[in-house]
């Protein structure tokens, strides 16, 4: 299990990185934490020719925080954004960010793998990429030309596959602000602590006057791709908080998955997973948590 | 006698080294001028192996040696195996597959070269032409007509069929009230130790002697096997065990890079080191307790067993190396466990499928029939409206009966149980705990919505295993003891123990010895260490050899100090005359005296040092009580296990702390064995579990405390009383889980018959009854 | 691809690369290939093989050592991407015969059987209780599950770590 012979570069600030991607283009793969490429070259599932390390690059990470959003540059450390986030008040919106970095690998992984590079590799059944689906965060690309910012569901395409272009790199994370009545929760079932999750749901739900107003709601493991939860947002969006609602809009959804069935369970269990994790946390982020909902897997 | 070591829970002697990271384990072994081997190994299941060239491989600069079966002669030497039943239609594994192979993962060709990347660079250039076959990966379906065949000797698949009886089955099940019949599998699953396997090789120029440091449980077995395939004499092969980072079973066994290692390093004329990476591990360590049990048992209307009638298949992989039918074998005569079981026959068929070689893992076929009998226990007391408890107090052997000879003997040894206090074992582990009140707490629990569940596993392991173990124990003139054992230990602290055990005969401080293991070069003969035999077979070796030196070193000092031999005793140290302490002599002048040209009585031979062989095959049988609590979450399937009692008896126990640590290892790999893990195989023969991300051992959050009773009812086939236990918890807590997995959701309609009880398996066995709670309904 | 279709002369950026790092207060400089992981390195060119390969892939915590401080899988980066960093490793955790409180606590507590998972066991309790004081046994399990261990079943594990939050003045 040792990795295929590469050529190292390691650049040493953004626009060096992107002259390198924008040379070598296919050629080159782009090393951030390394907590799941390393494995990938490891065991000669990936091959780049060219590895450039993001590692010495400058001001490609830390964390800004201002009137309740939050930027965090795509080479933040796990365990940097969870410390800065575990100082800050619990339930509120970014705290789900904050459940959700709990959950992936240990805190091993999380010393070194970063923010971008969870997004970047789009494992269906992390974690980052449902939460900040949820939070509804914009994702800063660059590349030589200039910089484009998109949405969650234009970046993630498929079964570790981003729209992420071979010369572009993803530099920023941004968290919009929400209400101040918005509370967030992250529940997964995993088969292991750390493990990858079997399914995992991150929701946001802001209720005003006793109606929820606005929500995002996203799953990982349950598609071969983070998938939003639209119509269950939509269906949520204007009425009063109720568990028969939402367990109709949470049935009706998940019935629709499709998950990639593995060695750990068929596709029924995992539908089942994602209807059950979506109720829970949707009632848990608009208030509506019964004693059942604090112990999740 | 004065101080008692035996019976200490003391520090292991072991572990400073390995808390300082000084350990030495074989990829520590540091050689000048290593060579790196990797394997090219099959990515067929099953195929025809038309050509391997590998003449690119060989021109890689880095590059020094590649070659194929080709290169191994003629005739390539098979591995041997150890047991040939009237049955058996060996399937001998060679060490790189000649003209087909038959699972993922089987050795191809070999690259040698100056370091391990570029081996695995080297490995991509080789090119091999295969002719798919069909794969046949199942070994219920491999032993039916019209399968796939894996060897032309066996067209059926079928390598062996053992059949154990005793008593009057027929009459049995005549005469019974109730026969009920059950199909209950395990999964295939096996050790997976932290540290994979690993051998370095090197021809010393001067003597060409070939030293062989290999993580194997028996070096001694090793180096002959060795001998024999490379057709030299023993004596120009040593192998030494470093550090081992665990074996359970699985580093028993006699790998085809056991012999590519030593061949390639004489082919190549340096060092070679091949270390085993974790994909290779899972493609091809020794997978094990694959079982199909088809299960009969007669019985009274009153719950009294009359017999047991059972047919089960092994899922023996693809080849037989030394221990290939054991798990088969042994898992016959455990079925009937320590329960009064009048009359049995047990058909023991081992079926050849596309799959890595299985091999014995630390319960070795005793999991397997446990399973089928104490999950089988259960159904039966339901279908009864028995207590299950009070369904196995009916029948359990008493202290009375024993010893009790079952009539069986297995590929290893007879079952004769040679002691016990079973009742007593059982009601005890009830009492801790409170069965009594579990029922009670399990009705309230189900009204609140939760599923908790109470399991019971009653085991008895085959320990000790023979023919022999050497141990040699002497006294270095300047009065150190030294134990040179032909054990192998992989973490059991069996360093300790025999120190313990040897300090009690000499009296010297036991941390002050050196215990030396696993060396061919050191002592003559060894077995090594599995089936649970440090205690009884080293430590009986280490009793001889210790009693001689004892006695001599009476005589000696009586010589010196011009006193009777039966005047003297050992303390702190010395021997002095009983009483006199001032005619004290110390181990040092006692081991100059022995020395050659030392002065000695008349007639007396010259050193200090005894090396002694205990010869036995009278294997003594260990047993325990294990009950787990479980909790199973309605919603999700997930099993948590709470509670956790084991009452264990393994006769003497030379060190409680190292034995309640082997309990407690032993059940968290008996859970996972219950609750995760699993060898996964497509249906055409790809291997699925190649990680540690799709074969989940138990980490820190999934195990629960052992709580730990002990009973000592010491074995009457050895000196020290004692009986093996290490591999105890693996079998009781397989089934204890599975048993309190069952119990926490059969009431629900369903039956759990097989394992592992994964989260989503759990949740389809509550959906599938109908009835299921809240949670567990139905989405689409 | 073929391993030999690009010569050096194609190579675009390193092969090998001198680095200097700090392990265990001492620094070491070193031409090492850039695809040799960190533990590779520490085992193969510092003779430090305190530090096990386990699994390679990040699971099993075996080469758990500290990078400026924090725990990482040395398996999961290579050594040039520790160049002019400071490393500790399992072998400089004793102050010479004396052994770290946590080391003296696995080995009053049993904390070990075959020893192969240890110094990552170690290194993890070391990150874990530099910032804790009175772990409760849960959160232990928790700081804990991401170093696998196959022999102990935890238990002697779990009380060492205990008895270390309470012996280590830190």
């Amino acid at each position: 299990m040792k990795p295929a012979p590469f050529d190292y570069l390691a650049p040493a600030d953004i626009e060096e990185t992107l002259d390198v991607l924008r040379e070598y283009g296919d050629e080159a793969k782009v090393l951030a934490g390394g907590q799941s490429l390393v494995p990938m070259l490891n065991f000669r599932l990936a091959r780049p020719a060219v590895l450039v390390d993001l590692n010495q690059v400058a001001g490609l990470d830390g964390i800004q925080a201002e009137d309740g959003a939050l930027r965090i540059g795509a080479t933040t450390r796990q365990r940097s954004l969870e410390r800065h986030l575990s100082s800050r008040p619990a339930g509120g919106p970014q705290d789900l960010l904050r459940q959700a970095l709990g959950y992936i690998g240990h805190p091993q992984i999380r010393a070194r793998g970063t923010v971008g590079g969870s997004l970047a590799h789009a494992d269906p059944a992390a974690e980052l990429p449902a939460a900040v689906s949820a939070l509804g965060a914009t994702l800063v690309i660059r590349n030589a030309e200039g910089t484009r910012e998109v949405a969650p569901d234009e970046f993630f395409e498929g079964f570790f596959t981003t729209s992420l272009a071979a010369e572009e790199l993803l530099t920023e994370i941004r968290v919009p602000p929400w209400p101040g009545s918005t509370r967030g929760a992250f529940l997964e079932v995993s088969r292991r602590r750390g493990d990858f999750a079997q399914v995992a749901v991150a929701a946001v739900v802001t209720v005003a006057d006793g109606r929820i107003t606005r929500a995002g709601l996203a799953l990982a493991g349950a598609a071969p791709r983070t998938v939003q939860a639209y119509s269950v947002v939509d269906g949520l969006v204007g009425s009063e908080p109720d568990a028969g609602v939402i367990a109709e809009l949470a049935g009706n959804f998940a019935a629709e998955l499709d998950p990639p069935p593995d060695t750990h369970g068929p596709a029924e269990y995992r539908r089942h997973l994602a209807r059950h994790l979506l109720q829970r946390a949707i009632a848990q982020a608009a208030g509506l948590a019964g004693p059942r909902a604090a112990s999740a897997a | 006698m004065g101080v008692k070591m035996v019976g200490a829970s003391v520090r292991r002697m072991e572990d400073p080294r390995l808390l300082r990271g000084e350990a030495a384990f074989v990829d520590d072994i540091r050689l000048p001028g290593v060579l790196h081997m990797a394997v090219l190994r099959s990515p067929h299941a099953h195929a025809r192996l038309l050509s391997v060239d590998v003449r690119a491989a060989r021109e890689l600069p880095g590059v020094v040696d590649a070659f194929s079966a080709a290169d191994l002669g003629a005739e390539p030497p098979g591995i041997p195996f150890f047991y040939n039943p009237a049955s058996f239609r060996p399937a001998p594994q060679y060490p790189l597959a000649t003209d087909t192979v038959r699972y993922v993962g089987e050795g191809v060709a070999v690259v040698v070269a100056e370091s391990r990347h570029l081996a695995e660079d080297a490995l991509e250039l080789i090119e091999v032409d295969y002719e798919p076959l069909e794969a046949v990966v199942d070994a219920y379906a491999a032993i039916q007509p019209g399968a796939p065949v894996l060897h032309e000797n066996a067209p059926d698949n079928v390598a062996a069929t053992m059949v154990y009886e005793s008593g009057d089955v027929e009459a049995a099940f005549a005469g019974a009230d109730r026969v009920i019949s059950k199909r209950l599998d395990m999964q295939r699953y096996t050790g997976i130790p932290m540290e994979t396997r690993g051998v370095v090789g090197h021809r010393d120029a001067v003597t060409a002697e070939m030293t062989i440091w290999a993580s194997t449980q028996w070096p001694h077995t090793m180096r002959t096997v060795l001998a024999g395939m490379l057709a030299v004499p023993a004596r120009s092969i040593r192998v030494i065990t470093p550090d081992i980072g665990g074996g359970f079973g699985i580093k028993a066994d006699f790998y085809p890079e056991d012999f590519l290692v030593p061949f390639a390093a004489g082919r190549v004329g340096r060092p070679v080191k091949w270390i085993e990476d974790r994909n290779e591990h899972f493609l091809t360590i020794a997978h094990s307790r694959e079982q199909i049990h088809e299960v009969e048992i007669a019985l009274r209307d009153d719950g009294t067993i009359l017999g047991l009638r059972a047919r089960h298949i092994t899922d023996c992989g693809a080849y037989q190396r030394p221990l290939g039918l054991v798990n088969a074998s042994l898992a016959a005569t455990s079925l009937a466990g320590i329960y009064r079981v009048p009359a049995l026959r047990v058909e023991a068929v081992c079926a050849s499928t596309n799959k890595a070689p299985a091999s014995a893992y630390r319960g070795a076929g005793a999991p397997e029939a446990t399973f089928a009998r104490e999950r089988l226990l259960d159904i039966v007391a339901r279908e009864l409206g028995m207590d299950r408890a009070e369904l196995r107090r009916k029948n359990l052997l008493t202290p009375e009966e024993m010893p009790y000879d079952t009539g069986l003997v297995s590929l290893e040894a007879a079952v004769i149980l040679d002691s016990g206090s079973f009742p007593a074992a059982f009601e005890q582990a009830l009492d801790m705990a409170d069965y009594a009140g579990f029922a009670a707490r399990q009705q309230a629990a189900r009204e609140e919505g939760r599923l908790i569940g109470m399991g019971i596993c009653v085991y008895h392991q085959l320990t000790g295993t023979g023919p022999f173990e050497g141990g040699s124990v002497r006294v270095d003139p300047t009065g150190e003891v030294t134990i040179n054992s032909g054990a192998a230990p992989q973490g059991q602290g069996t360093a300790t123990m025999l120190a313990q055990i040897a300090a009690d005969e000499l009296q010297v401080p036991h941390d002050t010895i050196k215990v030396v293991f696993g060396d061919t070069g050191r002592l003559a003969h060894g077995m090594g260490t599995y089936a649970s035999r440090n205690a009884v077979m080293a430590g009986t070796a280490v009793v001889m050899a210790s009693t001689k030196v004892r006695e001599k070193a009476l005589a000696l000092a009586a010589h010196l100090v011009e006193a009777d031999p039966s005047d003297m005793v050992l303390e702190d140290g010395y021997a002095h005359v009983k009483g006199v302490p001032t005619t004290r002599v110390s181990w040092a002048e006692i081991a100059a005296a022995a020395t050659p040209g030392g002065n000695r009585p008349e007639g007396m031979e010259p050193d200090l040092e005894s090396v002694q062989y205990f010869e036995n095959m009278a294997a003594p049988y260990s047993y325990g009580i294990h009950i787990a609590e479980v909790e199973v979450d309605p919603d999700t399937g997930v099993t948590t296990v709470g509670r956790y009692v084991v009452v264990n008896d393994a006769g003497t126990i030379v060190n409680p702390r190292n034995a309640e640590g082997q309990i407690a290892g032993g059940v968290a790999q008996g859970l996972g064995g219950a609750l995760m893990e699993e060898l996964v195989y497509g249906p055409d023969g790809q291997p699925q579990s190649t990680s540690f991300l799709d074969y989940l051992i138990p980490g820190s959050l999934d195990v629960p405390d052992v709580e730990i009773g002990h009973l000592e009812t010491k074995s009457p086939l050895n000196p020290l009383g004692v009986k093996g236990m290490g591999e105890g918890g693996a079998i009781g807590g397989h089934s204890a889980v599975a048993n309190a997995v069952a119990d926490a959701i059969e009431h629900l309609g369903c039956t759990v018959t097989r394992t592992p009880l994964k989260p989503a398996t759990v949740w389809e066995l509550m959906r599938s009854t109908g009835a299921a709670p809240a949670g567990a309904g139905t989405t689409a | 691809m073929d391993v030999d279709e690009r010569t050096t002369a194609d190579h675009v950026g390193l092969r090998e690369k001198t680095i200097t790092v700090t392990v265990n207060g001492d620094s070491y400089q070193r031409t090492v290939p850039v695809r040799r992981s960190l533990v590779d390195f520490l085992r193969e060119d510092l003779g430090l093989t305190g530090s096990h390969v386990g699994c390679e892939q990040g699971v099993c915590g075996a080469c758990t050592v500290l990078l400026d401080g924090e725990p990482i899988r040395a398996c999961l980066m290579f050594a040039v991407q520790a160049d002019g960093n400071e490393l500790t490793t399992v072998e400089g955790l004793a102050s010479g015969e004396e052994l770290h409180p946590i080391q003296q606590a696995f080995w009053d507590h049993h904390g070990l059987q075959c020893g192969f998972c240890t110094p990552g066991f170690l290194l993890t309790t070391y990150d874990f209780l530099r910032e804790k004081h009175g772990a409760t046994e849960p959160e232990i399990r928790e700081a804990l599950s991401g170093n696998l261990c196959r022999c102990t079943g935890y238990q002697g594990i779990v009380r060492s770590v205990q008895a270390a939050d309470e012996t280590w003045e830190r």
